[in-house]
C-alpha cells in the first residue's frame, strides 16, 4: 500500500521541502524514520529555506550557510514575534535581534518581491514587536523615562536592527499628527540631539566616528542610530516648512540596507544628463577635475564616482558650547535631552577614485576619492562650494567606512567618519559624524549623512532637484528654477494650529522665530570656523 | 488543424484494457515522450502497438491520463532548476485541488505514478497536497493522519522534543 514513509526518499524530500521549517520539527518528532530522515539532511534544510525566504549566497561573504541553524532561529524568531507574551531573556532577545539583521541585510535586492522583508515587515509593524525590536535600544528606555537594564551588547543589537530598518517607525515631529498612526509617541529625536553633540563621546578610540570606544573600529550602532534619528527629525522639520525637494533614503522599512541595493535612479529619469555634460567637456570644471579614470571606477569596489547627497546637521555654536561646556556630568551618566534648535545643510557632492591601494582590510582595497561639495541653499551661502577628498575602505568587521576632509578656500577644516549602512554600493549610504579637522577639544562636532544619487558625473553643476508637475521630486540636470530654498517657512503651508495634537515643552525652544534661526543657521561658517563669536 | 493523434498504453492488471489517450496528453510524461521518440514514432504513424506501464493499474492510469488531458495544452515545464527561480509558492490552482482531492492511498499512488511516468507539474502538485496535510499539525496529528506509529521510548523521545525547543510555542 502506498503510504508517505513508503515514498522513495526523492519524493519525500519533494513533499517536505514544501512544509514549513516549523513542521519539520513536528515532523521529527513523530517517529524514527522521520527523526533519521530530517535529522542533518542539509539539502532538506536548504530547500525549505530558500522555499521562505530570499538567497542568502547572493548577499553573503562566505559561501558556507548553516541552513538548518539559520532556519532553526528564524522560526525561535518567528515564534516570537507571534507570542502573545513578549518576555524574553536578554540572550535570546539578542540572538532574534541578529536573526532580524541578518535577514535584513541578505534580502533580496527585488524589494518588493522579497520574502524576508515581507516576513519581516508584517510582523515587525505590529505595535509591540515594534517596541520590542525597533524604538527598543537604551536610547528609548531613556526617552520613555525608564531604567535602562539593557546590556550595551543587546542594545547595540536593537539599535542596529533600527538602523536596518529605517525610520519608518519613528515620531520625527515634535509636534503634529503622527507620520504612523500606530507609531508609539515615544519621541527619542531631543535624546538622540542629546548624543550626536556630546563632546565627551567623540574620542580618540572612536576615531571622533561611530565607531565603538574600546578602539576595535566595531561599529557603535547606537550612536548610528541617534544619528539617524536627528537626521531624519531635522529632514522632516524643514519638509514640513518648505518645499524641501527632496527625498531621503531610509524611510521604507529594511530598503536599501542590503550591499548592492544602490540604484541609479536619473539613468531612468534623466538619460540627457550624460548626453549634455559629453557636450560641454570643454566648459571650466571638465578642466579643472580632469576626466575621471574609468579604469580606477572598474577597480572600485565601493562604488565611490558619481553624485552623492549629504545633508550636514550642527548646533548654533553658543549653543553647542553651553550644552557642552556648562556642565560635565561623568562619563556613565548621559547628558540630559537636547531641545536646540539646529540647522540643516543639504549639500550636493560630486566625487571621483583617484588612487586604489590594494591592502585594506578583508582582501579589500582602499580607495581614495577627491571630489567638490556644493551647497544647494543657494543665495545666502559665499561658500557654497567646496573641495572634499577622502577614503572608503572595510573595517576589521567588515563594515563600510568612510572618511572625509572637507577643504574651503584651499584650507583643510572640517573632517567627517562615517559607515555604510547594509554594505558595500548600498542605497542607505553613509552616516556618521563631522568634526574639527585636528579634533579641536572644543569642537565643533555634528552629525551628517550622504548616500550616491548616481554613478554619473554632473560636469555642468546643474544637477537639482524639481518638483514634477504630478507631484513627487525629481532630479533634473538644467533649466530649473528651484534648488533647495532656505529655512524659512512658507505661511501657504500647513500651520501648527491646525495640528490637533497638545505641543510639549520642546517646541516653544525648537519654534525659534523664523528670522533667527535662519540668521543662526547662516552664520555657522564663521563660528564653526573656531571663531566663537557671534 | 492536423488530425489528434492516439496511442494506447496498457495498464498492469490481469485482463486489463488498453486505453486510448491523445498524443499530446502522453507526453506530459518525459518517459512516455522518450519512448516515442526512441521508437521513431512519426507524427501521423498510429501502428504503434499499446506500451505497457509496470506497476500501474487502470484506476490509477485513468487519473494520471485524465490530468495530462487537462494539462495537455501547458507549456513545456523550464528545466532551470536554480535555486533563484525555484518557484516558491506552495498555491495549488484550483482545478489540480479538486482533482487531488482522493482518499490518502490514491493520492500516493498517483505520486508514485507521477514519479514513474516522471511528469513533473503532476508531482509537484502531489507533493504540495502532502505537504499541505502536514502543515501545522503537531507530531501526534501527524500520526493520526498518516497512520503512523510512534516508535519512540520516552526517553528518546524526551531527548528530541528537549532538541526541538527551537519550534516550541512560546
Amino acid at each position: 500500500m502506498a503510504t508517505l514513509l513508503g515514498q522513495c526518499h526523492e519524493v519525500l524530500h519533494e513533499i517536505l521541502s514544501n512544509v514549513l521549517p516549523g513542521d519539520l520539527s513536528n515532523l521529527s518528532l513523530s517517529c524514527k524514520s522521520f527523526h533519521t530522515y530530517i535529522d542533518g539532511n542539509w539539502l532538506l534544510w536548504r530547500d525549505v529555506y530558500l522555499k521562505n525566504f530570499d538567497n542568502p549566497l547572493i548577499a553573503s561573504q562566505s559561501d558556507k550557510i548553516d541552513w538548518e541553524d539559520q532556519l532553526k532561529r528564524i522560526t525561535t524568531l518567528e515564534k516570537l514575534l507571534k507570542a502573545e507574551d513578549k518576555s524574553i531573556g536578554d540572550t535570546e532577545l539578542q540572538a532574534c535581534c541578529e536573526t532580524i539583521s541578518q535577514l535584513a541585510i541578505t534580502a533580496s535586492l527585488q524589494y518588493e518581491s522579497s520574502n524576508n522583508v515581507k516576513f519581516l515587515e508584517s510582523q515587525l509593524s505590529q505595535k509591540d514587536n515594534k517596541n520590542l525590536f525597533i524604538l527598543a535600544s537604551n536610547l528609548f528606555d531613556v526617552a520613555r523615562e525608564q531604567k535602562s537594564t539593557k546590556s550595551q551588547a543587546l542594545s547595540n543589537a536593537l539599535a542596529k536592527v533600527h538602523c536596518l530598518y529605517g525610520t519608518g517607525a519613528d515620531q520625527l515631529r515634535s509636534t503634529g499628527p503622527h507620520i504612523n498612526k500606530d507609531a508609539p509617541p515615544v519621541r527619542a529625536h531631543p535624546y538622540a540631539r542629546s548624543r550626536v553633540y556630546d563632546l565627551r563621546l567623540y574620542t580618540e578610540e572612536t576615531k571622533w566616528g561611530p565607531w565603538s570606544d574600546d578602539g576595535s573600529m566595531a561599529v557603535d550602532w547606537e550612536k548610528v542610530e541617534c544619528i539617524m534619528i536627528d537626521l531624519a527629525f531635522n529632514f522632516q522639520y524643514i519638509t514640513d516648512r518648505t518645499h524641501a525637494l527632496m527625498d531621503v533614503p531610509w524611510r521604507v522599512p529594511f530598503k536599501g540596507a542590503q550591499a548592492g541595493s544602490y540604484v541609479d535612479t536619473l539613468r531612468e529619469e534623466a538619460p540627457q544628463l550624460q548626453s549634455s555634460s559629453q557636450d560641454s567637456q570643454n566648459d571650466g570644471l571638465s578642466v579643472l577635475l580632469g576626466q575621471p579614470d574609468p579604469s580606477l571606477d572598474a577597480l572600485d569596489p565601493y562604488g565611490v564616482t558619481g553624485n552623492w547627497q549629504r545633508i550636514v546637521c550642527f548646533l548654533d555654536y553658543s549653543d553647542f558650547y553651553y550644552f557642552n561646556f556648562s556642565s560635565v556630568p561623568p562619563l556613565t551618566q548621559r547628558r540630559p535631552a537636547n531641545y536646540f534648535q539646529e540647522a540643516i545643510r543639504l549639500i550636493l557632492m560630486r566625487l571621483h577614485v583617484t588612487k586604489i591601494e590594494k591592502q585594506g582590510a578583508g582582501d579589500m582595497p582602499i580607495v581614495h576619492f577627491k571630489g567638490t561639495s556644493r551647497s544647494m541653499h543657494q543665495g545666502w551661502d559665499p561658500t557654497s562650494t567646496s573641495a572634499i577628498k577622502g577614503t572608503v575602505q572595510l573595517t576589521p568587521e567588515k563594515e563600510v567606512r568612510w572618511s572625509t576632509i572637507s577643504t574651503f578656500q584651499g584650507e583643510a577644516r572640517w573632517r567627517s567618519e562615517g559607515v555604510q549602512v547594509g554594505g558595500i554600493r548600498s542605497g542607505r549610504g553613509v552616516f556618521g559624524n563631522w568634526f574639527e579637522k585636528d579634533h579641536d577639544e572644543n569642537g565643533p562636532a555634528g552629525p551628517t549623512a550622504m548616500w550616491k544619487i548616481t554613478d554619473q558625473i554632473d560636469k555642468n553643476n546643474s544637477l537639482t532637484w524639481r518638483r514634477c508637475p504630478h507631484g513627487g521630486i525629481q532630479l533634473a540636470s538644467e533649466g530649473v528654477e528651484i534648488a533647495m530654498p532656505d529655512l524659512q517657512s512658507d505661511p501657504n503651508e500647513t500651520s501648527d494650529d491646525e495640528w490637533e495634537e497638545v505641543s510639549e515643552s520642546e517646541e516653544v525652544i525648537e519654534e525659534e522665530p523664523e528670522e533667527e534661526s535662519t540668521h543662526s543657521s547662516s552664520d555657522i561658517e564663521s563660528k564653526a570656523s573656531g571663531s566663537g563669536t557671534s | 488543424m492536423a488530425e489528434t493523434q492516439y496511442l494506447y498504453i496498457m495498464p498492469d492488471e490481469n485482463d486489463a484494457k488498453p486505453l486510448r489517450v491523445e498524443r499530446p496528453a502522453a507526453e506530459r510524461s518525459v518517459l512516455l515522450k522518450n519512448l516515442l521518440g526512441d521508437l521513431g514514432a512519426e507524427s501521423g504513424n498510429s501502428e504503434i502497438s499499446p506500451i505497457p506501464i509496470k506497476g500501474i493499474n487502470t484506476t490509477i492510469l485513468t487519473k494520471v491520463m485524465e490530468w495530462c488531458q487537462h494539462h495537455s495544452a501547458d507549456p513545456p515545464a523550464s528545466n532551470d532548476d536554480d535555486a533563484d527561480s525555484r518557484k516558491k509558492t506552495t498555491e495549488i490552482d484550483e482545478w489540480d485541488q479538486k482533482f487531488m482531492n482522493v482518499d490518502q492511498e490514491m493520492l500516493f499512488e498517483i505520486i508514485l505514478a507521477a514519479n514513474y511516468l516522471d511528469i513533473k507539474p503532476l508531482l509537484d502538485v502531489g507533493c504540495k497536497t502532502v505537504a499541505n496535510m502536514i502543515k501545522g499539525k503537531s507530531p501526534d496529528e501527524i500520526r493520526k493522519t498518516f497512520n503512523i506509529q510512534n516508535d519512540f521510548t520516552p526517553e528518546e523521545e524526551d531527548q528530541i522534543r528537549r532538541e526541538n525547543e527551537w519550534a516550541e510555542d512560546r
